[in-house]
């Protein structure tokens, strides 16, 4: 969570939150103390930014699909699942004045952040000094800016932060199949990664999160990225993706046009559908 | 005329002299005939080859990937599997896709009435205001004519803009409603009714600059005399303008129709590529299908349905218009 440090304190949030209650207690009072405006978001939480909701699910122990005798199905209406969405739907419903319809890009949640009226967002160790920069965001609010891991349902522990992006592969139809697979070896190895991760990024394994530690603006980063979860590994995940599912299910559910349940029982089937063609 | 014109020659040719000469005449006159015959088959043939090598040809790319199993494997491989139809079954048993047809036609429909109806209107309004501001008019018809589709979308979609748009800020400042924040594409009927402003918008000049043409074309006797009978303006229109105008509005009504039909860049831009599913239309389905699940062959029947539907929509409405034109 990248938070206003002067929001927190005058709404008496005396320090930043280690449960997911006292994220959500912190939150209320944050609303009651600047909610006024109808501008403000105590939380700013679009409703297509499903990288933030699946988090709360696999913090509540769910999970997107699961893979049992060759099959995929989709769990999202799993009760822990339900448990964790309705959740976010609370803490959207309340706390955000985000678009329902649009995702954390579209605009830049940094540069929402920047213009003031925003308590917090979940966002990437980039996203910090980008709210702050000159041209495009408020160089101004660089000393009441920080940032804590997003607190579990689990006090003391921290929410599963999404890790990925990029993936490194060898074309089939490449010439040169050992050079690729010895660039792959080299960029990945623990000497560049760590040349990664002493340049401010988070690196390929936890082992290298280390470098990051003493560092005030990359260290809340490189401590929530040592619980992370990620898609299910289908070779159609893409397909799932691409198809908007999850967004067109959170759309439903923030808009209040389809109920937890009914929102998330239909992407769950669409999940299981996708997943399993062509397998 | 010029197919009747040889018949003559040779039947006063007959009539006037011996047989040879005649029945000589008569093997130049049929070739010369059947040359005159297959002289536009010629003129054609440069065309038709055009269109079967980039339509018919892709055409038939089509309707063969829609009989085949065709995803990301069969991308891989270049070689779909043949189904028979199977994916023409799939999508008649989705419920998706009868609301998607049902959406697509009720958007068509709406998107057509209001572009016609409001074009002619300005058309006939041209007719009646000064001329400098015609020529005002007119310069303004022209500008959004050539606002390129992409433009247009994403000055609208800044219009509308959730957090910073001058048409929430606008309505809020007239004190319409509590407009702050508002999201217009919360709600898929507001959301469309946007869509359709910008298309409508985007279509009027056309319409608008053709339907005043035809209207300088129709002759000033025919409306002074049905003024002189008494009838009023809003008769004369229907009595004498509309059926002078019969072909130019089946044409233009026929183009919207194909236009609107198969909308989809307004949609996908306003939205950001990636629409929910509420506003899928026919073009946004088969696109979803076939290139963001990778379900080619699906994608392609669908598309297929939808160049039939288009076709089958359009014939009909003009065998209606012209059987209406030949009772006159």
């Amino acid at each position: 969570m990248i938070y206003r440090k002067d929001q927190y304190k005058g709404a008496g949030i005396k320090s930043t939150p280690k449960s997911l209650a006292q994220f959500v207690a912190d939150g209320k009072k944050l609303m009651k103390k600047y909610g006024k405006d109808s501008g403000y978001s105590a939380v700013y939480f679009p409703g297509k930014y499903w990288y933030y909701a699946m988090s709360f699910v696999y913090d509540y122990g769910g999970k997107i699909a699961i893979r049992s005798g060759g099959k995929w199905k989709g769990t999202l209406n799993s009760p822990k699942a339900l448990a964790a969405l309705n959740q976010v739907a609370s803490i959207a419903k309340s706390m955000s004045r985000a678009s329902k319809t649009t995702d954390e890009a579209n605009p830049q949640q940094a540069l929402v952040f920047a213009k003031g009226k925003v308590g917090s967002f979940v966002g990437n160790g980039w996203e910090w000094p980008y709210a702050l920069d000159a041209k495009v965001g408020n160089p101004a609010l660089d000393p009441v800016v920080g940032a804590y891991p997003m607190p579990s349902h689990i006090p003391g522990k921290f929410m599963p932060t999404f890790l990925g992006g990029s993936d490194l592969a060898v074309p089939v139809t490449t010439k040169n199949q050992s050079l690729a697979v010895d660039w792959i070896k080299a960029f990945t190895s623990t000497a560049s990664e760590s040349e990664i991760a002493k340049a401010g990024n988070i690196a390929n394994t936890t082992k290298l999160l280390a470098f990051n530690a003493s560092n005030p603006k990359l260290a809340p980063f490189a401590r929530a990225a040592k619980f992370s979860w990620f898609v299910p590994t289908s070779p159609n995940w893409a397909n799932v993706e691409n198809a908007n599912v999850l967004q067109n299910m959170l759309v439903k559910i923030f808009t209040g046009r389809a109920s937890v349940k009914a929102a998330a029982t239909s992407a769950s089937s669409q999940i299981t559908r996708i997943l399993n063609t062509g397998a | 005329m010029s197919r009747l014109a040889p018949e003559g020659a040779a039947l006063s040719s007959v009539a006037e002299s011996e047989f040879a000469l005649a029945s000589r005449r008569r093997r130049r006159l049929t070739r010369q005939r059947l040359g005159h015959a297959a002289a536009p088959y010629a003129l054609l043939a440069p065309a038709a080859v055009a269109i079967g090598l980039i339509l018919g040809y892709p055409m038939y790319l089509l309707v063969r990937m829609s009989f085949e199993k065709y995803g990301l494997f069969e991308l891989i491989r270049h070689q779909g599997r043949w189904v028979g139809t199977a994916n023409y079954a799939q999508i008649f048993h989705d419920s998706e896709f009868w609301r998607v047809l049902l959406r697509t036609v009720l958007f068509t429909v709406v998107n057509v009435t209001l572009t016609m109806v409001l074009g002619t209107g300005i058309a006939l309004l041209l007719l009646q205001v000064s001329r400098w501001l015609r020529v005002a008019l007119t310069t303004g018809l022209v500008l959004v004519w050539s606002v390129p589709v992409i433009v247009a979308v994403d000055i609208w979609r800044w219009m509308v803009d959730y957090e910073f748009g001058v048409a929430n800020w606008s309505l809020q400042h007239l004190h319409v409603g509590n407009f702050v924040r508002h999201d217009w594409f919360a709600n898929p009927w507001t959301g469309f009714g946007v869509i359709t402003a910008l298309i409508v918008w985007g279509a009027i000049p056309f319409i608008t600059i053709t339907v005043y043409a035809a209207l300088a074309q129709v002759p000033q006797e025919l409306l002074e005399a049905a003024a002189i009978d008494g009838a009023r303006p809003w008769r004369i229109f229907r009595e004498v303008t509309m059926p002078l105008l019969m072909p130019i509005f089946v044409i233009l009504t026929s183009l919207s129709i194909i236009w609107d039909f198969q909308v989809f860049q307004q949609i996908w831009v306003m939205l950001d590529g990636r629409p929910t599913s509420d506003y899928y239309t026919m073009a946004i389905y088969a696109f979803h299908q076939s290139f963001q699940i990778s379900e080619y062959g699906l994608g392609a029947a669908i598309a297929v349905v939808m160049v039939l539907f288009m076709f089958g929509a359009t014939l009909v409405y003009l065998r209606q218009m012209l059987r209406a034109g030949e009772i006159r």
